[in-house]
């Protein structure tokens, strides 16, 4: 290993003159060339040009002057060891200009805020590897590639026009908590990992597309799994996007906001993060699934009001998914639940053409959320793998709507859905399997609910009724029963046709009195459900208004609780210990009051009793 | 409706527009800057546009 140093102001460097190089700092010319084995300096004042052909180097340090390196030709170097410029140097060798970093071990490169005009620079050695001091910079049009080695961005920015990284040789990159940002899609493809063997990421992996144009941009991303998948953000631009074009083609986040563009997916993909979409973006609409599949954290999904007409598959074990918006597919798309963790997070989600689950661990979780499946379908809400499928209420009400305005099926799978399944379509809502709901509702009426025969459906509350000359029916699939079953409390419908059903379970099923009786029921009760008024005096003062008002005996009107005005006609006190005198007073109201008074024990001796009956005005006593 | 501030810095004014059975649950996401940059005429325009697309796909008639 050799130290060379240029000397003698401006002029070529090239594979044979030694008329610049020197062995000494300040020296006098003629050493030889410097190859890959020898370290280079520019180390003397003054301001030259070094007009690049052909260069070899090991370390390259500029420490001095100021140093315009240009090319001629097709110029290029190889450094095989360090890198490090000082500001004000000036790096312009044209886009046929190559730098080629061939080092074999841990080097370091350090530029000083100096753009680096080149066609490619390469970084390509078997056990390299470059670590970034401070922002790496080429010009917009340049190509920098990684074949070989760890690119170490040591959580700087690298700025480059188009980044590549295609092909099997082992290879990093390790972000830190740094970048890569992309400037220009000069050839069609502004990023391209589209051989991803063997190329692994660290760090937040994170690329910035910042092209602003209209030429159409490709990014292709290869197919890295989940823990080596790498973030996209599209920044801007009107352009046509190619993006996880490819089948099996990953990303992690991917951030659509300020894009203006067309995003042409066009295969299947993966996304291991999570998704924004961009409200001023279109979407170009295909036939195989996105498929979100990370196995942690929480992901989150933006539409942004766009329609994602593509199917969309969630299927990642330990995953979690939520909405930071409504969501809705385009009408003849399908939603796969595989594995993970769906939260609707009190959002609306409208499928298309069906819900379905697949085979695998999956909840579906609503905190006050709402899926809607709007397709007249016998798959419209599907669950085909019932195993391991659960659902959350969370926080709120959570709800599954059926919006079809003609018949569709809602296949539960014998699953338990904290949710309320409402019918909101005029269509019929075949219900299969014995499942079990929170609530099961109607929205709209007239419609039907029919379940298959031989199942039984359990509810905590049943909420479904008509109107006058809107009346909602209830059946059977075939011609044999189901069983509706509430554990307690008192279910109180009306204007219901039911036919084959039996209502049990605990609770009284009251069809209300103008619900028709079409035959082959059980447990119902075709009359309204008797009104049921309940006090508790531990919450205040109550003021009662009725015609009629029944007051079961109990605690609840206890003098020592407050006091209490009774309005009404006809007031019965059931006698009790309510009235005792140390309860305090009361004031009776009432067109005729009757007060019986036994004396326990019994009077028998000469003792004696007065009862005494006040008024507002005077005292009795008898 | 709240506004909340999202992991991201990004703020969701979280809505809900419309009439039972058919009530959009939804939230206009951006950054904070861009929706400062809106009217209130401007916001609940693009919460009734979001309203207006959604239930035109459900209430479309099936095939």
């Amino acid at each position: 290993m050799a130290n060379r140093y240029w000397v003698g102001g401006s002029g070529t460097w090239d594979a044979t003159s030694t008329t610049h190089w020197s062995a000494t700092s300040g020296g006098a010319s003629g050493a030889s060339v410097p190859t890959t084995a020898d370290n280079v300096f520019f180390d003397q004042a003054g301001t030259y040009t070094v007009t690049l052909s052909v260069g070899n180097v090991l370390d390259f340090t500029v420490s001095a002057g100021t140093v315009t390196f240009s090319g001629t030709g097709s110029p290029f170097v190889n450094i095989a060891g360090n890198f490090s410029t000082i500001a004000g140097t000036v790096w312009s060798m044209g886009t046929a200009g190559q730098i080629i970093f061939v080092a074999t071990s841990a080097k370091t490169i350090t530029t000083n805020g100096v753009t680096l005009t080149a066609g490619i620079i390469t970084f390509n050695g078997t056990g390299g590897s470059w670590q970034l001091q401070d922002a790496f910079t080429t010009n917009s049009t340049c190509n920098t590639t990684l074949t070989t080695g760890t690119l170490n961005l040591n959580s700087k920015t690298l700025t480059t026009g188009i980044f590549t990284s295609s092909g099997s040789s082992t290879r990093t990159i390790a972000f830190g908590t740094g970048n890569i940002t992309c400037l220009s899609p000069a050839s069609g493809n502004i990023w391209d990992t589209s051989t991803s063997t063997a190329l692994s990421t660290t760090g937040t992996q994170i690329v910035n597309i910042v092209y602003s144009g209209a030429s159409a941009v490709g990014v292709t991303t290869g197919t890295l799994n989940e823990a080596n998948s790498i973030s996209f953000n599209f920044t801007g631009g009107t352009y046509s996007l190619t993006f996880l074009d490819i089948a099996s083609s990953s990303a992690k986040n991917i951030n659509f906001s300020g894009f203006a563009g067309t995003w042409a997916a066009t295969s299947t993909a993966i996304i291991y993060g999570s998704l924004t979409l961009s409200a001023s973006m279109t979407l170009t609409p295909i036939l195989s699934a996105m498929a979100f599949r990370s196995t942690s954290g929480t992901q989150i999904i933006t539409s942004n009001g766009k329609i994602i007409d593509f199917p969309l598959t969630f299927n990642g074990v330990g995953g979690t998914w939520q909405l930071a918006d409504a969501l809705t597919m385009g009408s003849t798309r399908a939603l796969t639940q595989t594995n993970g963790t769906l939260d609707l997070n009190g959002k609306t989600l409208t499928v298309g053409a069906n819900y379905f689950t697949g085979a695998g661990t999956k909840n579906l979780t609503f905190n006050g959320g709402t899926l809607v499946c709007p397709a007249a379908s016998t798959t419209s809400f599907s669950n085909n793998a019932p195993t391991n499928y659960t659902t959350t209420a969370g926080t709120g009400t959570g709800k599954i709507s059926m919006t079809a305005a003609t018949a569709k099926t809602f296949v539960g799978g014998g699953s338990t859905f904290n949710c309320t399944l409402s019918n909101d379509g005029a269509g019929a809502l075949t219900i299969t399997g014995s499942n079990t709901f929170t609530s099961i509702a109607n929205g709209v009426r007239p419609t039907s609910f029919l379940f298959t025969a031989g199942t039984t459906t359990t509810v905590t509350n049943w909420n479904v009724s008509g109107t006058a000359g809107n009346l909602v029916t209830i059946g059977s699939v075939t011609a044999a029963t189901h069983t509706l079953s509430q554990a307690s409390g008192t279910v109180s419908s009306n204007y219901l046709s039911i036919s084959r059903s039996t209502a049990t379970g605990g609770a009284s099923w009251y069809a209300g009195a103008n619900s028709t009786n079409g035959g082959n029921n059980t447990g119902w009760i075709f009359s309204n459900a008797p009104i049921a008024y309940s006090i508790t005096a531990t919450n205040g003062t109550y003021t009662l208004n009725g015609q009629s008002v029944g007051i079961a005996r109990g605690i609840v009107l206890s003098g020592s609780y407050g006091s209490y005005a009774v309005t009404g006609r006809n007031i019965t006190i059931a006698k009790g210990s309510l009235l005792l005198p140390q309860n305090g007073l009361y004031f009776l109201t009432g067109q005729a009051v009757d007060i019986t008074y036994t004396p326990t024990p019994p009077v028998t001796g000469p003792t004696q009793y007065f009862i005494e009956i006040r008024s507002f005005t005077e005292t009795r006593r008898i | 409706m709240a506004i909340k501030v999202l992991d991201d810095g990004r703020i969701a004014d979280e809505f809900e527009i419309g009439e039972e059975p058919h009530v959009l649950k939804d939230a206009l996401v951006m950054r904070l800057s861009e929706y400062e940059a809106l009217t209130p005429e401007q916001i609940q325009a693009m919460k009734q546009a979001r309203y207006d697309n959604w239930i035109a796909i459900i209430t479309a008639p099936q095939e």
